[in-house]
């Protein structure tokens, strides 16, 4: 398991080309912080949990890309060449994985009632950003990691094992439990009177 | 479909994504079972409603993490961004300079035979010179190493698996004299050679620190200067080290010292530069 949460290794950095394209990367590296340092920012953020560790990742990231820039041959892949390096960045700070949780915290289709689903539209302001990044702190490099590669980057779970080197099947069981997890935490914060009432509905089907 | 693998299928597509759109034949098999599944089971149906509408407004909330607005300017100065871009406008004035010479050699066909042999010749003669000045120049020439990049390597070096693996020699070992220490005013605890992207054959030295934490001196003979850094420890670290580490270089005699501890390093020096 331990093994799962290692760095990607360097080929990582260098993304795939299209046969014989010859494409030269058009992009320096002010014009790659201009555009991409408020997403590489949020993505260091929703890792590190602190805005002091989440800058600390964000400049060691560009300074990666300053020494590697020449392995980027496609701009259009700038964005999640870059997401690589910041988790290479904060995997390689972790060396002591958080405990994995024993509760199985899957979603029971059985319990869910078959009442009111709360209304759709609105979904943006349903969760509270300091109540996920509670919530996030709390679980594991592994489940973080997986979480905002699905959450922010919005990849499959089939981009997820590739980029993570792990099996598609170990992926998707994961998955399923760090979101389980997360629900459940998120779950239990919005027993406060601030939380909106469907979000606390919509949460309290699935744990 | 057993509730697990089906379960765990639901929370594998994505909140926006089409990930049970396409053809039945174009999905994956686990995809097109979750399909049949759901054609199947209306409360498996809801259930994976519901999860999306909760993962819309997670995607939602991820994103929401307001960025400070200095950010740019001081990620545009730590990595000397100027630089970058003086290096850009170079090769764009190179590319534009490019079609007036493919005009010169137009008009250079129209010349006398004898003119045009003379002035292939010249220009052979003149690709062979500056072909033979950059080998000279690439051989004999090693980039300069800026703090800033100076401080990334450090953090691979301590970030390295193979460092905390490996194993250390204790002080009644005497370390290389080639490699010697400088200004800590703290004996180090053991020693080890190490492989870095400055010296193949560099040494380290482990320092006792405060508990639980580490401290280390890379040593590594290197003879181009580093820009920026001074022949004594430097009173504060330089910028960019991550992690709680504080990182500090000096140069002197042909090598490169590199102090980092987890904390201020300040309390392992001495002023004094004798081991």
């Amino acid at each position: 398991m331990a093994g799962d949460l290692s760095p990607q290794p360097e080929h990582e950095f260098e993304e795939p080309q299209p046969p014989g394209s010859g494409f030269e990367c058009a992009l320096d590296l002010g014009q790659l912080i201009r555009e991409h340092h408020a997403d590489v920012y949020r993505y260091a953020f929703r890792l590190a949990g602190k805005q002091n560790d989440a800058e600390d990742l964000t400049q060691q990231t560009f300074l990666i890309a300053q020494q590697k820039l020449h392995q980027l041959r496609d701009p259009a892949k700038a964005r999640s060449w870059l997401f690589t390096v910041v988790r290479n960045c904060y995997l390689k700070q972790r060396r002591r994985p958080a405990p994995e949780p024993a509760a199985n915290l899957e979603i029971e289709v059985d319990r869910i009632p078959d009442g009111s689903i709360p209304p759709a539209g609105a979904e943006a302001e349903w969760i509270d950003r300091q109540w996920l990044q509670a919530a996030l702190d709390q679980l594991s490099d592994e489940h973080r990691v997986v979480l905002v590669m699905f959450y922010f980057e919005e990849l499959s779970y089939k981009e997820i094992s590739d980029r993570l080197a792990l099996a598609p099947g170990t992926v998707m069981s994961r998955l399923a439990r760090a979101k389980g997890r997360l629900r459940a935490l998120l779950e239990a914060q919005t027993q406060g009177e601030s939380c909106p009432p469907r979000l606390h509905l919509l949460l309290a089907m699935f744990v | 479909m057993d509730k697990q693998p089906l379960h765990n299928l639901m929370d594998a597509c994505r909140p926006h994504g089409d990930d049970l759109l396409a053809p039945r034949k174009l999905l994956d098999p686990e995809m097109a079972a979750l399909a049949d599944e759901l054609e199947r089971d209306e409360t498996a149906r809801q259930a994976l409603e519901r999860s999306q509408r909760l993962d819309r407004a997670l995607v939602a909330a991820f994103q929401d993490v307001p960025v400070p607005g200095d950010l740019e300017q001081r990620l545009l100065a730590a990595v000397g961004a100027a630089g970058g871009r003086a290096a850009a406008d170079a090769s764009e004035s190179v590319a534009a300079v490019a079609p007036a010479d493919r005009a010169d050699l137009s008009s250079a066909a129209r010349q006398p035979q004898s003119r045009r042999r003379f002035w292939a010749l010249a220009m052979a003669a003149a690709v062979s010179f500056i072909a033979l000045g950059l080998s000279y120049w690439l051989v004999n020439h090693t980039p300069e190493l800026t703090p800033s990049q100076l401080v990334v390597q450090a953090q691979e070096w301590l970030s390295d698996e193979d460092f905390h693996r490996a194993a250390w020699s204790p002080m009644t070992r005497q370390p290389p004299r080639a490699y010697p220490r400088q200004y800590l005013a703290v004996a180090p605890a053991q020693w080890r050679r190490v492989e870095t992207s400055l010296d193949r054959k560099a040494v380290v030295y482990q320092i006792p620190f405060r508990q639980g934490k580490s401290a280390y001196l890379f040593v590594s003979q290197v003879d181009t200067p580093v820009a920026g850094i001074g022949s004594v420890p430097p009173r504060t670290p330089l910028p960019g080290a991550t992690g709680g580490w504080s990182i500090g270089a000096w140069q002197a005699d042909g090598l490169l010292f590199v102090l980092a501890a987890e904390g201020d390093y300040r309390s392992l020096l001495r002023s004094r530069p004798t081991a």
